[in-house]
């Protein structure tokens, strides 16, 4: 067992024609992930990587009852529709790519998810992978290393280093999720924890986050009174000058809230190590893992 | 986008929120000072119109008895920076009796995410440190702004609910209609006029395509210098700083923390660019030829995580936007990993070009002598 996916994940490609779902879609599959179908709208009938393409997520729900996830590769524009469509047809995993959907659509939307017992991952993000099993995701499977820590991000190519720096220290991933760049997401931080602690193949979780939002500081709230499997936490954007956009569409700390200084003031008082570079990171998971006495 | 305070108070008076009389003076209108200003009672309140947070402690908001003064003021902040954004337009707003100052904001965010609703009877400045706390309520989007909520919020401010009422649901109402992710009264004055915003704050998200923001987009890209605007083009994320060392990378968080690591080092960061995913030859060598073209950069670190981003594609960026851009000599440093690294190092390092693979070794040769 692992966390959201695994080998028994069937994956649906909803934007399976488009140049980025083509592209992903064959990745995936040479990552071993089951791609069972994919839904371009006017495409039905047609094949991509050898993966029949339907007009809509019922059809291809009908003639595969056991898609269990679905991955979002519409533009932004479109997108909100096609999670509404994978939700109406009782998909309960959605993992939604796309970057730049409005965050008023994407609150409604989680919403609606919520209410209907779908799990939505994103918007913003690279997807869900559980090492040597599963990816429904961009991440560059082959920089993942299979093993027991978590992984849990706001950021794509800074969990992909994070990755990296756990794989040369000794460290494998048991799954790595992210959560996404946006203000407004799915999962939390906490949601991707509770699913880790359950987990048993995960023995301690990294949490990758960023200054903007209150995400790092809700967790940290949540692990104080609740802690169970070892955190260490890494937060990108210490030097970031206040007030500006950082890239990434919730990274802007404004006033006191957000700021790198606040998340990890709030972490640390909740008993999560914080990493002051990325370089520290896998010293603290060492020490964090001897302490919890399963290092 | 972070809109300016004078935009804000306009979305308020449209849904009924009071706020004080105030006259917006731009840079052109300087010589009709008395004229404009002459219709407002003293004390004054003169305000510098910037994107951001903290313009009080930048001297940035000042108090004026008399006309003249006002004029001073407001003469020594047009022009001024703030974070590298010049002031066009200062604000200046009759100062009224404040008996106490209150904040109320709400946000977009949460888990469940919802539309968050903060109240605390200590306005001012910094209210996270508030003594009698902040009340928090989480608004579900579907049900929207409740009765109950808001006898919770004026139970909270002390205040009448037929008072506040209005305020919570013209400010709700604001925060879809407009887009906002934000919307923030600090503080929200109780004076003898009865409760006043007094000063505001909002970001609008500007990825809604609400047109109702288009006049405020235009507003914000009249202020874009040229390098933003070569940025919006070709999509890149980028954040002029103080510094000499440009750093760019492929993802908001992992250029985050390059620039993280070259501070740590000793370096000092003059430019932030995010490439975005899956960068071609052609983008990396507009964003290099970008970053170039900028006279305070020094030095240059480009950290690559390759994944769907291709190590020779960008090698082959990078090695043409130096040939292109011709002899401006600055220190380039680049850090390859992950997808077609080794192809990638080759090329670079045929062509001169330093190339590491462990982003700390690439940091101190680029902050290094």
């Amino acid at each position: 067992m692992t966390i959201l996916v695994d080998q028994g994940t069937r994956v649906l490609v909803q934007g399976i024609t488009g140049r980025q779902g083509s592209l992903h879609t064959e990745e995936m599959l040479r990552y071993g992930t089951k791609v069972v179908a994919g839904v371009s709208p006017g495409k039905g009938g047609g094949r991509v990587h050898g993966v029949p393409v339907y007009d809509t997520v019922a059809e291809a729900v009908e003639a595969h009852p056991d898609i269990n996830a679905s991955i979002i590769f519409v533009p932004a524009r479109y997108a909100p529709d096609a999670v509404y469509e994978a939700v109406d047809a009782g998909i309960p995993l959605v993992v939604v790519i796309t970057e730049g959907i409005p965050v008023h659509e994407t609150l409604l939307m989680v919403n609606y998810a919520t209410r209907r017992g779908s799990t939505i991952i994103g918007p913003n993000t690279p997807g869900v992978i559980s090492v040597g099993k599963c990816k429904v995701g961009i991440m560059p499977g082959h920089l993942f290393k299979p093993g027991r820590i978590g992984i849990v991000s706001r950021s794509g190519t800074l969990t992909y280093e994070v990755a990296l720096r756990l794989a040369e220290a000794g460290f494998g991933v048991s799954t790595a999720v992210g959560i996404g760049g946006d203000p407004v997401t799915g999962l939390s931080f906490w949601d991707v924890y509770e699913m880790f602690q359950r987990d048993p193949e995960t023995d301690a979780v990294v949490l990758v986050g960023e200054i903007g939002g209150t995400r790092e500081e809700e967790f940290a709230r949540a692990y104080a009174v609740r802690r169970g499997k070892p955190v260490v936490a890494y937060i990108a954007g210490r030097y970031a000058p206040p007030g500006r956009r950082m890239g990434h569409a919730g990274a802007i700390a404004f006033g006191a809230r957000g700021t790198y200084e606040g998340k990890v003031e709030e972490l640390s008082r909740a008993g999560v190590p914080v990493a002051g570079s990325l370089r520290e990171i896998p010293a603290l998971l060492t020490r964090a893992l001897r302490e919890a006495g399963s290092g | 986008m972070i809109l300016h305070e004078f935009e804000v108070k306009r979305i308020l008076e449209q849904y009924g929120i009071p706020t004080e009389q105030a006259v917006l003076v731009g840079e052109a209108d300087v010589g009709r000072f008395e004229e404009l200003v002459s219709r407002l009672k003293p004390p004054y309140v003169v305000k510098a119109q910037v994107r951001g947070w903290g313009r009080g402690r930048m001297g940035l908001v000042r108090i004026a008895g008399t006309l003249s003064e006002a004029k001073s003021h407001a003469l020594q902040m047009l022009g001024a920076t703030f974070r590298g954004e010049r002031v066009r337009h200062v604000m200046v707003s009759e100062k009224l009796r404040v008996v106490r100052e209150l904040y109320l904001s709400m946000m977009v965010g949460g888990s469940p995410p919802g539309v968050l609703l903060l109240a605390s009877s200590a306005g001012g400045i910094e209210v996270e440190e508030a003594a009698g706390g902040v009340l928090m309520l989480r608004v579900d989007p579907y049900t929207g702004l409740r009765s109950y909520h808001v006898r919770r919020v004026a139970k909270q401010l002390n205040t009448p609910e037929s008072a506040i009422e209005p305020i919570l649901r013209g400010m709700y109402k604001a925060l879809w209609d407009y887009s906002l992710t934000l919307l923030e009264l600090n503080p929200l004055a109780e004076t003898e006029r009865g409760l006043v915003a007094v000063d505001r704050k909002a970001i609008a998200d500007t990825d809604s395509g609400n047109p109702r923001l288009a006049e405020f987009i235009s507003r914000y890209e009249e202020e874009l210098g040229s390098l933003q605007l070569e940025a919006k083009r070709w999509g890149f994320a980028a954040v002029e700083l103080e510094g000499d060392v440009a750093v760019v990378g492929n993802g908001a968080g992992l250029t985050l923390a390059t620039l993280d690591a070259v501070a740590e080092a000793g370096g000092r960061p003059g430019l932030f660019l995010d490439l975005g995913g899956g960068a071609a030859a052609e983008r990396v060598k507009a964003a290099l030829k970008l970053v170039l073209s900028e006279p305070g950069i020094q030095k240059v670190l480009v950290n690559i995580v390759g994944g769907i981003t291709r190590c020779d594609e960008v090698a082959k960026g990078v090695v043409e936007a130096l040939r292109e851009a011709g002899g401006r000599s600055v220190k380039l440093v680049v850090r390859l990993t992950g997808f077609m690294e080794e192809e990638g190092r080759r090329i670079l390092s045929e062509a001169g070009v330093k190339v590491f693979g462990a982003l700390e070794e690439a940091v101190s040769e680029v902050v290094g002598p």
